[in-house]
């Protein structure tokens, strides 16, 4: 019988491996403590983007 | 009697089964995990499972987890200084490769944010007992609470929490 493929899980697998691999190369170079700072801030933008969008259509 | 609300700290590959296009199953279970289960709980992400849904291949998946995610309204946590240090410590401690390094630091993340668990579909990675007695340990020599490791069922069950 075929084995169905976990997408779900095939696309969490992924999107953990490229983050790890930009914590990996930051460790590396002694800057993870960085680079999580970095993801907070893009992290921060994203929330934010919502959050300014919901007051652009409340004030229409 | 008022009943305790659990923080409950839930890594990406819960969020990414919300727009699980193939095993029905799995995503009515998450979905019975937030509406049912962790419906009067508090509900933690970190910066890093933003990140990791950013990377999310499909646009409408991605888009559909996103809108989910808000939608649950959960606490966002910031930059912590220990994170990094609490990853590596446990990489270490534990013998794992750097492949785990992103694992471990949502560990650090839900130690940090003193969750009563870390909810993950992920099995063959964080929800095991190799990661838990590690997690046991770190916590117990540091005197902070453990979270709990598991997959949502597990969670449920472990903290009383009716699905």
């Amino acid at each position: 019988m075929a084995r169905t493929v976990d997408v779900a899980l095939k696309n969490y697998r992924r999107a953990r491996r490229k983050v790890n691999d930009r914590l990996v190369k930051a460790e590396k170079e002694g800057r993870l403590a960085q680079e999580l700072r970095r993801i907070e801030r893009e992290a921060r933008a994203w929330w934010d983007k919502e959050d300014a969008g919901k007051v652009r259509r409340k004030a229409k | 009697m008022v009943s305790r609300r659990f923080r409950l700290y839930l890594d990406t590959s819960v969020w990414n089964r919300l727009a699980d296009p193939v095993n029905f199953v799995m995503r009515r279970d998450t979905y019975h995990f937030l509406n049912r289960a962790a419906a009067r709980h508090i509900l933690v992400v970190s910066p890093l499972v933003i990140a990791e849904v950013q990377e999310t291949p499909d646009p409408d998946e991605r888009l559909t987890i996103e809108r989910l995610l808000r939608k649950q309204r959960p606490e966002r946590l910031g930059h912590h200084e220990r994170v990094d240090e609490i990853a590596r410590s446990l990489l270490e401690g534990g013998g794992l490769g750097m492949r785990r390094l992103v694992d471990l630091t949502h560990v650090g993340y839900a130690i940090t944010c003193r969750a009563d668990a870390l909810v993950t579909w992920d099995a063959r990675t964080l929800a095991r007992p190799r990661i838990r007695t590690l997690v046991q340990a770190y916590c117990r020599r540091n005197g902070v609470q453990a979270p709990l490791i598991g997959r949502p069922g597990e969670v449920a069950e472990w903290l009383g929490l009716s699905m």
